[in-house]
């Protein structure tokens, strides 16, 4: 009785030990998968507005402004989109034939990204914040780099952003620092509407 | 008697104990599947969920890359077309594969549309449906033709019919389950459907048709020059009189653009005290120290599409001989390029003196010469006399030179004087067991203080102009410009509106995609406006 209890006591802690760490291995699977598509998730949000954008500016960690054409007229499910201008353009020292939508060959619609608690926002022009993504952090480089073959020229010779997605996974052993940790997703975006 | 069972066990208690262990056996035994199998379902689910997810957000990439694969067809297509009608044959040719001009209602409005149907057996699964609609007024655009490519790429998709449990990722990528939206909102129902489940993306991009003279300098390969400065003017500004006539270094305008479509190595060399009022690119290839010399950007992922040069028409109205003087009256009727007054030169142009060619306004602008030869004005004063109100094309199936006092053009603009230099024909093909013939040889360029606009994508060009200014565009091969000490070349902007439209830019690029308000609270669906 007591040799049979004993064997049962041990197979029942095995079976909580064995579930415990199942448990946490799913919680832990489930807590990156999730990680890995909001990192996918965010950088394919951030790759289409960037991909139209004419104008980058990034502000710092975890906040991001792009400023992309007026192309709908309203504000509404399934806007109507804008017919484009075709018109004269005059600058300082040119006058270019340019095409752009809205008003003005300036006018655009603002699109910021930013971060606040968990949560990643996007909000376009003066509508609601739509979160778009948990868990995870992003950067941009818009790099002004040197030539390599002419050190000191710098160039911006391919208008490209390049992003970077950081996931910190919440279960965690015991001891391992975060950056041991954490998984990075980088995608490099070409500015379409930047240079034309 | 021993009793068999064991002692103290009668059958009874036998019976009792065995069907006692046997019922608690299954019980656990099934409450133990039911769990393993809840918990399977159950991850089972979650995984299938994330799979469908995951394929939907790739088919969503393919899909931007079908519609992406539409514009580009687009673009190629147009730009065979220019190339068949520069050399007058059929356009139709340009858009083989594609159904053209279809019709869909969608409301109140009537779309047109092509559609480029997958020509890849291994790709059925995906589909390209493009719009193309010539915009702009005439006026603005100089009579150029301007387009709009509205191409909607689909892809369908594996898996169940559901959609991602993630909010966010059905609002980005709107995947049709039951219509698809990007269709539905272009082309109406009826084109809806291309499988049971889709993602469809929506890119529009506008092309704007590019001119040969799109540059002050551009080579296919080198540039090399010396001491030289280059800006821009524009002879057709009529808000700014005073920028119709070049000045001081980059004072009326700084569009002069220099570039090369060279890959690798330093493709534009020059030196030190010159300045581009410009930009300069290249097409991977670097320059040669330029920290101070362009006023605007340096890029170098720029390719500019330079077709060669084939014979302008088979017909003619006039021939004229190289043997003696030509006079050419150019009629009322030739109002424009397309019934321009076209002459056929038998051979080569080398007016002298006594041989002069002289163009007269007879009521008439344009005139086209096929020069079947080389093509040699520098030789005398005023020996090819270009006078004001008209404009003159010479085709030239030979070398070119050309020198600034031989050549009449009071006018002073590059764009009345355009000349294209044809390539070498190659050389015979080999009959059987014979030699091949000699490939043929480059063609060169020479200017000498010229005003201009020159394209010959296939000749290496040299110029020269000492302390002095040159005015217009050149395309060749290569360049080299001997300029010393301080030249001038004066890029017209007026030529960007020269020259015909040998191919197409994307100038404006746009996704369809809007993130609607009401998703956040109702989730009401998506769904067409028109």
């Amino acid at each position: 009785m007591l040799v049979s209890g004993l064997m049962g006591s041990i197979v029942i802690g095995a079976l909580l030990a064995g579930s415990i760490h199942l448990q946490r291995s799913f919680a832990s699977q489930k807590d990156y998968s999730r990680g890995l598509t909001n990192q996918t998730l965010l950088v394919d949000y951030l790759a289409l507005d960037l991909r139209r954008a004419k104008t980058v500016t990034a502000t710092g960690f975890n906040v991001l402004t792009v400023q992309i054409p007026d192309f709908y007229t309203g504000n509404q499910n399934g806007a109507e989109r804008r017919e484009p201008t075709i018109a004269l353009v005059t600058r300082a020292q040119s006058r270019m034939v340019e095409a752009f939508y809205g008003a003005a060959y300036t006018t655009c619609v603002q699109v910021r990204y930013y971060k606040t608690g968990t949560n990643i926002y996007r909000q376009e022009g003066t509508k609601t914040a739509l979160a778009i993504a948990d868990t995870v952090d992003f950067e941009t480089d818009y790099p002004q780099i040197d030539d390599p073959d002419n050190p000191g020229f710098l160039i911006d010779d391919l208008k490209r952003v390049t992003l970077s997605i950081r996931f910190t996974p919440t279960v965690k052993r015991q001891g391992l620092a975060d950056t041991d940790r954490q998984t990075y997703l980088f995608d490099t975006i070409t500015l379409r509407n930047l240079g034309n | 008697m021993k009793n068999p069972r064991g002692p103290g066990l009668t059958p009874e208690h036998s019976r009792q104990s065995r069907r006692s262990d046997c019922g608690s056996t299954l019980i656990i035994a099934l409450t133990t599947i039911t769990v393993l199998a809840v918990l399977a379902s159950t991850m089972l689910a979650y995984v299938g969920s994330r799979l469908d997810t995951a394929f939907q957000a790739t088919r969503w990439q393919q899909a931007l890359s079908t519609a992406e694969g539409g514009v580009q067809q687009t673009i190629a297509a147009l730009n065979l077309e220019a190339t068949l009608r520069e050399s007058g044959l059929d356009t139709a040719a340009a858009w083989t594969g594609w159904q053209r001009n279809l019709t869909a209602t969608v409301g109140a409005k009537t779309y047109t549309y092509n559609q480029l149907v997958s020509t890849d057996a291994d790709t059925p699964e995906r589909r390209t449906i493009v719009q193309v609609d010539q915009i702009g007024d005439s006026v603005t655009t100089g009579g150029r033709h301007w387009y709009r490519v509205r191409s909607v790429g689909t892809v369908t998709l594996p898996g169940n019919s559901r959609i991602s449990s993630d909010v966010s990722d059905v609002r980005l990528r709107k995947v049709g389950i039951q219509s698809d939206w990007a269709r539905t909102r272009l082309f109406g129902a009826a084109l809806a459907a291309l499988g049971p489940r889709q993602v469809s993306r929506v890119v529009e991009a506008i092309l704007e048709p590019q001119s040969p003279f799109q540059y002050a300098l551009f080579a296919r390969n080198q540039i090399s020059y010396g001491h030289m400065t280059l800006d821009s003017y524009d002879s057709s500004d009529t808000t700014t009189v005073s920028r119709q006539t070049p000045g001081s270094d980059g004072s009326k305008g700084q569009m002069a653009n220099i570039g090369t479509n060279a890959t690798t190595g330093t493709a534009i060399t020059s030196l030190p005290l010159g300045h581009v009022y410009g930009s300069a690119t290249t097409n991977g290839a670097s320059v040669q120290s330029w920290q101070t010399q362009v006023s605007w950007e340096y890029r170098k992922d720029i390719y500019v599409n330079l077709p060669s040069v084939t014979a302008p028409f088979t017909t003619y109205n006039q021939s004229a001989s190289p043997a003696v003087a030509t006079t050419v009256n150019v009629p009322a009727s030739a109002n424009s390029w397309a019934t321009a007054w076209k002459v056929d030169y038998t051979g080569a142009m080398n007016p002298t003196a006594a041989k002069k060619v002289t163009i007269n306004n007879a009521g008439g602008n344009y005139v086209i010469f096929y020069v079947h030869g080389n093509m040699g004005v520098s030789n005398g004063n005023n020996v090819l006399v270009i006078p004001n109100g008209v404009k003159a094309k010479f085709y030239v199936d030979g070398n070119i030179a050309v020198g600034g006092s031989s050549v009449s053009l009071p006018s002073k603009k590059p764009g009345d004087f355009i000349i294209y230099g044809l390539p070498p024909s190659a050389g015979a093909a080999a009959p059987r067991g014979k030699k091949a013939a000699a490939a043929a040889t480059v063609r060169t360029v020479s200017m000498d203080e010229q005003i201009a606009a020159i394209y010959a994508p296939d000749h290496d060009a040299s110029a020269k102009a000492n302390n002095d200014t040159m005015i217009g565009s050149l395309v060749a091969r290569n360049i080299t410009i001997k300029a010393n000490p301080h030249t001038q070349w004066k890029f017209d902007e007026a030529l960007l509106k020269e020259g015909g439209d040998i191919s197409f830019k994307i100038t404006h690029w746009m996704e369809d995609a809007w993130f609607a308000d009401a998703w956040a609270t109702t989730g009401n669906a998506y769904r067409p406006s028109n």
